[in-house]
């Protein structure tokens, strides 16, 4: 503020400071409340202008009169000296609640008039307005072309999480199910070619617990010397350790003979159970190699059923950090999770669900 | 065609950078002139030099599942890896969607690196087959889209010492390869133009190093060599992209010969961190010195990763219970807890740090 300009007034009148707007409107404001945008400020103190009715400041163009009441409502508020953080924060918030054009006109004149505080205030409601829309939503609000090609427009990875999803999940699953009692009668012989990890499920374990380099096989018979990361090996086989025994006790009277499963390893030569259907799905059936036994005990089928009905209806609770990871599903052929289901055979059957 | 209507194209570009990087995918698919204009890297530093960068920690991060299976019994014999990402300001976690070759689990011990706004993906091992790759994977947090990268050429190396310069420019050394034979070869990644280039071999061969970019190097840490399996060394090796040369090798760059997996690049003058027999110790000029003492909860630290100023320790008080995080503030030399969701509480194999 220069003195300047202050002595032509005198000191007991209250100063206003003169403007006008692009449509030829002029008005008068109070000096402290004008002076608070920095273009004013400089007018005034560099030009002398402002001071009368015949020489007010020409403000720029973005400036319409209503515009300016509410640049002028910012200013008279701000400009004052004791206010508290807290009491600006809040009259901002209040302040900011206008529709989008409006709100544009307002960053911009705010933009000619080197408000810089308005700027960015008026910028992060534009932000925020912004955040979270469509695409096509984006365009309706800013009245942006529709240019982008089709392969342009990327289809973003999205986290999905509703419910339909979930439902459609089980139909497959139920689908699936039924195919596989049909494939059964088949009786593929598919498991050998499928096998991929051959090492045997002690190599593996001894594997995960030793860190000591101690050698295990890889797929084309490798010796790798290789240290575990301590912390993982010992989380690994604290959970073969805790998973164990409900191993046993389903399989038990599951089928027989080597179950070389594809990403499992497990100490048990029976088939085993998962209900972690971590992405890995193909709708191809697999079955053990020739060890199915169609003599299941009626027992165990019963259970096993009852563990479906417990899966599915678990897929039903509201689950939806699993469904994100379901739904990230591979291409078919890709190997899969073997799936103990309802027994007509003991089979190691795997489940698997068609890419969506 | 203005970016907004109605406003000039520097006022819209301050809304822009405002908009938090989940915006970006929608604005990217609004129209050519916003997608061009949030693909630029200048405005990626405005947004910094304006303050609103956003940090966000990516982590491959082992599924866990929250819920006591009953009757499928949770087998995760070989834990499976997603990308998990932690926004420290907001304390939010988050899992980003896998590309469908990685929807079985990333690939075990991949390295990630951040370039800019994508995170870079590399190698690893084949989480069904356990073959080494050469994939990479870059996913951009702007589009969030995945796309495939050229392979990393030469010998299929795996537990390599990976870095970014930040920039564009990932930086490759060491690992072993098919026969386990300790590498001394190095390779960069320019992620603009999809291209290896070859870098002279380091002075050792570094089987499991660690690499860091600090100071405008890449530093190769650790390791061992063909012959000397699992003895870590304490000496380092420092390449100048600049003069596309490696430096002389410093001999007890490290305390005591031990994994350098907990190594990160140090902040203003501390050339490292590294976490050690529970102390956080930094490295400035060629002595250590205590920076801070681990909380018991994460003493057996399983992952540590840096960014501005702050320090994250993932761990656990002894190997194989559940995985807890403290942050450290590097000035105040304080900790905090940092609460991990049950289904982020899996172990944390690597990680690295967008910023956005």
């Amino acid at each position: 503020m220069s003195e300047g300009a202050m002595a032509v007034v005198k000191p007991e009148m209250k100063s206003y400071i003169w403007l006008q707007t692009a449509d030829g409107s002029i008005q008068q404001v109070e000096e402290e409340v004008a002076m608070f945008c920095p273009m004013i400020c400089r007018e005034v103190v560099q030009t002398g202008m402002g001071s009368s009715k015949n020489y007010a400041i020409v403000l720029p163009q973005r400036v319409n009169p209503p515009i300016l009441g509410l640049i002028l409502d910012y200013c008279r508020f701000h400009q004052i000296p004791g206010r508290s953080n807290k009491e600006r924060k809040t009259f901002d918030e209040k302040f900011i609640r206008m529709d989008t054009k409006k709100l544009c006109e307002l960053t911009s004149a705010a933009d000619s008039l080197q408000l810089k505080p308005l700027v960015d205030l008026t910028s992060r409601a534009l932000a925020r307005i912004i955040e979270g829309k469509t695409p096509e939503e984006i365009r309706e609000t800013f009245h942006l072309p529709d240019d982008l090609t089709e392969e342009e427009k990327l289809e973003p990875l999205r986290n999905i999480t509703d419910d339909p999803r979930i439902r459609l999940l089980n139909r497959l699953y139920a689908r699936k199910r039924k195919e596989l009692k049909e494939r059964e009668k088949l009786k593929t012989v598919e498991a050998e070619e499928e096998r991929v990890d051959e090492r045997s499920a002690d190599d593996l374990l001894s594997y995960i617990n030793s860190g000591d380099g101690k050698g295990v096989r890889a797929n084309k018979s490798k010796k790798k010397n290789r240290r575990r990361k301590d912390p993982s090996k010992d989380a690994l086989s604290n959970k073969v350790n805790g998973d164990h025994d409900e191993v046993e006790a389903v399989s038990t009277a599951c089928s027989h003979g080597e179950a070389k499963d594809l990403e499992v390893a497990s100490p048990h030569k029976a088939s085993k159970l998962r209900d972690s259907f971590i992405g890995t799905f193909s709708p191809k059936l697999e079955f053990d190699d020739g060890d199915m036994d169609d003599d299941l005990d009626p027992a165990m089928r019963e259970e096993l059923d009852r563990e479906v009905e417990d899966f599915a209806r678990r897929l039903n609770s509201d689950w939806p950090e699993r469904m994100q990871e379901l739904l990230c599903l591979g291409p078919p052929e890709s190997k899969l999770l073997p799936v103990h289901i309802n027994g007509t055979s003991s089979s190691c059957a795997c489940i698997s669900l068609d890419r969506r | 065609m203005e970016l907004i209507p109605g406003l000039p194209d520097d006022i819209a570009r301050e809304c822009l950078i405002r908009v938090p990087y989940a915006g970006f995918p929608a604005m990217a698919s609004a129209c050519k002139g916003w997608k061009a204009e949030i693909e630029l890297p200048q405005f990626r530093s405005h947004r910094k030099s304006a303050g609103y960068s956003q940090t966000i920690l990516v982590m491959a991060q082992a599924v866990l599942d929250p819920a006591r299976s009953i009757g499928f019994a949770n087998l995760c014999h070989v834990p499976v890896y997603r990308l998990t990402t932690f926004e420290p300001v907001s304390g939010s976690w988050s899992e980003l969607p896998p590309p469908p070759e990685f929807s079985r689990g990333f690939p075990m011990f991949c390295q990630l690196a951040a370039a800019g706004s994508d995170l870079v993906v590399i190698g690893g091992l084949d989480p069904v087959s356990w073959e080494a790759s050469s994939s990479v994977y870059i996913y951009s947090f702007i589009t969030a889209t995945w796309r495939r990268g050229a392979d990393m050429p030469g010998v299929r190396r795996s537990f390599f010492g990976c870095a970014s310069d930040g920039d564009g420019m990932v930086f490759v050394a060491g690992g072993h390869d098919g026969e386990k034979n300790a590498l001394r070869s190095a390779v960069a990644y320019l992620v603009g133009r999809d291209e290896w280039a070859a870098l002279p071999d380091m002075a050792r061969e570094r089987d499991e190093c660690k690499g860091i970019f600090h100071g405008g190097k890449f530093h190769v840490i650790g390791g061992y060599g063909t012959e000397t399996q699992g003895r870590f060394e304490k000496s380092c090796e420092a390449f100048d992209a600049a003069t596309r040369q490696w430096g002389p090798v410093r001999e007890d760059a490290l305390t005591a010969g031990t994994c350098p997996r907990s190594c990160v690049d140090g902040d203003g003058d501390d050339h490292f961190y590294m976490c050690k027999d529970g102390d956080v110790l930094a490295l400035r000029g060629s002595t250590w010195r205590v920076e801070a003492k681990i909380p018991g909860d994460v003493c057996n630290p399983s992952h540590v990763t840096k960014w501005q100023g702050k320090l994250l320790v993932i761990g656990s008080p002894t190997t194989g219970e559940p995985q807890e995080a403290y942050v450290l503030d590097l000035r105040t030399c304080a900790w905090t807890n940092v609460e991990l969701p049950e289904k982020f509480s899996g172990h944390v194999q690597v990680g690295c740090c967008v910023e956005i």
